[in-house]
């Protein structure tokens, strides 16, 4: 209901500004994105493709590099349904419910966005590793989790937790309870309402959230590295792939494999264009 | 399918929403919760639909305690200021949600939900939308949808919830005497909620007046405006004119002005009273036949009658005239009343009052009285 001043700002008039500022502003910042965004992805491509691409076939098809990508791969499989569910479940209760401690929760959902992830890794060193409140415990029992996959899973699910909670909350909050209150007045049950009208309304938000969770879980290095002790085929993501080739001066290597990322950041932004698009459609044919 | 309220109340931290409201309602009736916003006529309906819980008090429908039942065992129809429809289905597909998410067992098959949906659309004469999707819709179009949703469960209980707060006038006033034909035809009983009073005295057959969370008064449309039991209702149903005075040896006295009372009302010997006038039991007269006098200020032509507005004029003794609220009187005439006097702006004319209702300072309601014309 609220998109009209949306529509303002689409459809402000020309500025009073002179066509020369308007000409100096737009080329100023053409000029930072070419010089920020473009030219590093330009960059990581010519790189990579330096050594010809029988170099590069060799550093992206390379065993470890496939295990790093498997690792990646998996790491996103756990976190991102994981953090969808809760960020659905965080956002109904905040924007559907008065409780206290409400606003806590809302304000510890953005915890990890203001914590450096280094922190963030550093916290589960402090909570599982050797000297830690369970000192070593896990460990000691055959289940590791520093240096190994549960560390890593835990770290990125840390860091990508706000995600789809911080999309999806403003959201529902702007669609209201009404159309859920109508549903149940007419004899549906909570979950029934839940797949027939709480979802499909929120499906384009949803999956904007999703979409930047999973490209934050497969690309996230800080908390990361710190639990995962770097080792070579066994706890080694792709990000971190990348920095270990390139300390080994294997330059042609790091960037080839830099380019998967870059190809799942590309990849990611055309996905992102795609669903605020049709959000917006959405919002705009709700509103009316 | 009555409704019972006993002793119901209300309250979000300091302020009280429901204050003890007791309240029947009988099969088939049409009734308006009538009062302005925060008044409680919204809670007071979100809760016998099952949407809010009193802190104490009960519901009764069919004399069944509904008080803590969940809203699908009460069978209530629910319709929304804002329509609430689903924005994502199509108008079809609104109206049969209802039947869909009935357990498997009670879903009537697939040719009976196209039958009983295309039956609902054409009572409310929409069938021809069946394929559209709500956005695509006006207000009028959308509301009366959200009408036929609602009745395709079979509501024993509609509850309408500003049904027309969100239209356009023109529509609203279609709309009213469409939804009364309707519950002419389907009996169900049901209960809306409106801050609009003319809406009310309109559809409903019987008003609830509410102030501050209580029942100021309930009754027919007609008792209500006649009658009304409080300075609230006298003021909230209609336009009155307050005159501030007392009555003292059988006349009402406001300012240096003394209205003469039948003899019968001898007993009526109270210091403070207020006199409550609806612009429309006053008469001008030419002459000096007439209880007060005064002064034309503003002439307001309202289609078929004739809104004026006076002030007092000095009467012989050079008294400052009768204390009103406003410090005008507002008179009301009939078209033809208007050009027979051929009244204009500035015409000092005299005044004749037919009709009184008193009320002592603020609450205590008394009986309204007409004044007979003198001999």
């Amino acid at each position: 209901m609220n998109s009209t001043p949306h529509r303002h700002i689409v459809a402000r008039p020309q500025a009073d500004e002179t066509p020369l500022v308007r000409y100096l502003l737009s080329s100023l910042a053409m000029a930072i994105i070419g010089l920020f965004l473009i030219l590093p992805l330009v960059a990581v491509l010519v790189e990579a493709f330096r050594d010809g691409w029988q170099t590069y076939m060799t550093a992206i098809t390379d065993r470890y590099t496939r295990h790093a990508i498997g690792l990646t791969l998996f790491a996103a499989l756990v976190c991102v349904p994981l953090n969808t569910l809760f960020g659905v479940a965080a956002a109904w209760c905040i924007a559907r419910f008065e409780f206290p401690g409400r606003s806590l929760l809302t304000t510890l959902i953005d915890l990890p966005f203001s914590v450096s992830p280094v922190i963030a890794g550093l916290v589960f060193i402090l909570i599982f590793g050797a000297q830690g409140w369970f000192d070593g415990w896990f460990a000691a029992n055959g289940f590791p989790i520093l240096f190994a996959l549960p560390g890593i899973v835990l770290a990125t699910m840390f860091v990508t937790l706000p995600f789809v909670a911080r999309e999806l909350i403003p959201l529902m909050q702007q669609q209201g309870a009404e159309q859920e209150e109508a549903a149940i007045m007419l004899g549906a049950s909570p979950w029934r309402m839940l797949w027939t009208i709480t979802l499909p309304r929120i499906k384009w938000g949803l999956l904007y959230g999703v979409i930047l969770c999973n490209a934050r879980a497969m690309g996230e290095f800080g908390a990361v590295s710190v639990v995962s002790g770097h080792i070579r085929g066994s706890t080694n993501t792709l990000p971190l792939h990348v920095e270990i080739l390139y300390n080994e001066y294997q330059f042609s290597a790091a960037f080839a494999v830099a380019t998967l990322l870059a190809g799942l950041a590309i990849v990611t932004l055309i996905a992102k264009s795609i669903v605020e698009w049709r959000q917006q459609r959405q919002w705009e044919s709700a509103s009316s | 399918m009555s409704i019972h309220v006993n002793q119901l109340t209300k309250r979000y931290g300091n302020f009280t929403a429901l204050d003890d409201i007791s309240l029947s309602i009988d099969d088939g009736e049409l009734v308006a919760l009538l009062g302005p916003s925060g008044c409680g006529k919204t809670t007071l309906l979100r809760s016998i639909a099952g949407m809010e819980f009193a802190d104490s008090g009960s519901i009764l429908l069919e004399g069944r305690d509904m008080t803590f039942e969940p809203i699908r065992h009460r069978q209530v129809g629910f319709v929304f200021q804002h329509y609430a429809l689903f924005n994502h289905m199509s108008v079809f597909e609104n109206v049969a949600y209802g039947l869909r998410v009935k357990p498997r067992a009670q879903r009537p098959p697939e040719a009976e939900i196209r039958r009983r949906v295309h039956e609902l659309l054409d009572l409310v004469q929409l069938d021809w939308l069946a394929r559209r999707f709500p956005p695509q819709l006006s207000g009028g179009q959308r509301q009366r949808i959200a009408l036929a949703r609602a009745l395709a469960v079979e509501p024993r209980y509609l509850l309408l919830d500003e049904p027309f707060g969100a239209l356009d006038a023109n529509v609203r006033k279609e709309l009213r005497g469409w939804l009364r034909r309707l519950h002419e035809e389907l009996h169900v009983t049901s209960l809306f909620v409106t801050h609009d009073q003319e809406e009310a005295m309109e559809v409903a057959s019987r008003i609830v007046v509410m102030n501050h969370g209580r029942i100021e008064q309930l009754g027919t449309p007609a008792k209500i405006y006649d009658t009304p039991r409080t300075p609230f209702v006298s003021t909230f149903i209609g336009n009155v004119n307050v005159f501030r005075g007392c009555v003292r040896n059988g006349a009402f006295h406001s300012g240096s002005w003394r209205l003469p009372l039948p003899r019968t009302l001898d007993t009526l010997h109270l210091a403070e009273q207020n006199a409550y006038i609806r612009p429309h039991d006053i008469e001008i007269l030419r002459g000096p036949a007439a209880d007060w006098q005064v002064s034309i200020r503003h002439v307001q032509p309202m289609g078929s009658r004739y809104h004026l507005e006076a002030v007092p004029v000095a009467d012989a003794s050079g008294g400052p005239g009768p204390e009103t609220e406003s410090g005008r009187i507002t008179i009301e005439l009939t078209r033809q009343a208007f050009k027979a006097l051929a009244l204009d702006v500035g015409h000092r004319v005299g005044l004749r009052i037919h009709h009184v209702h008193w009320f002592h300072g603020a609450a205590t309601p008394q009986q309204p009285i007409d004044i007979p014309a003198p001999a």
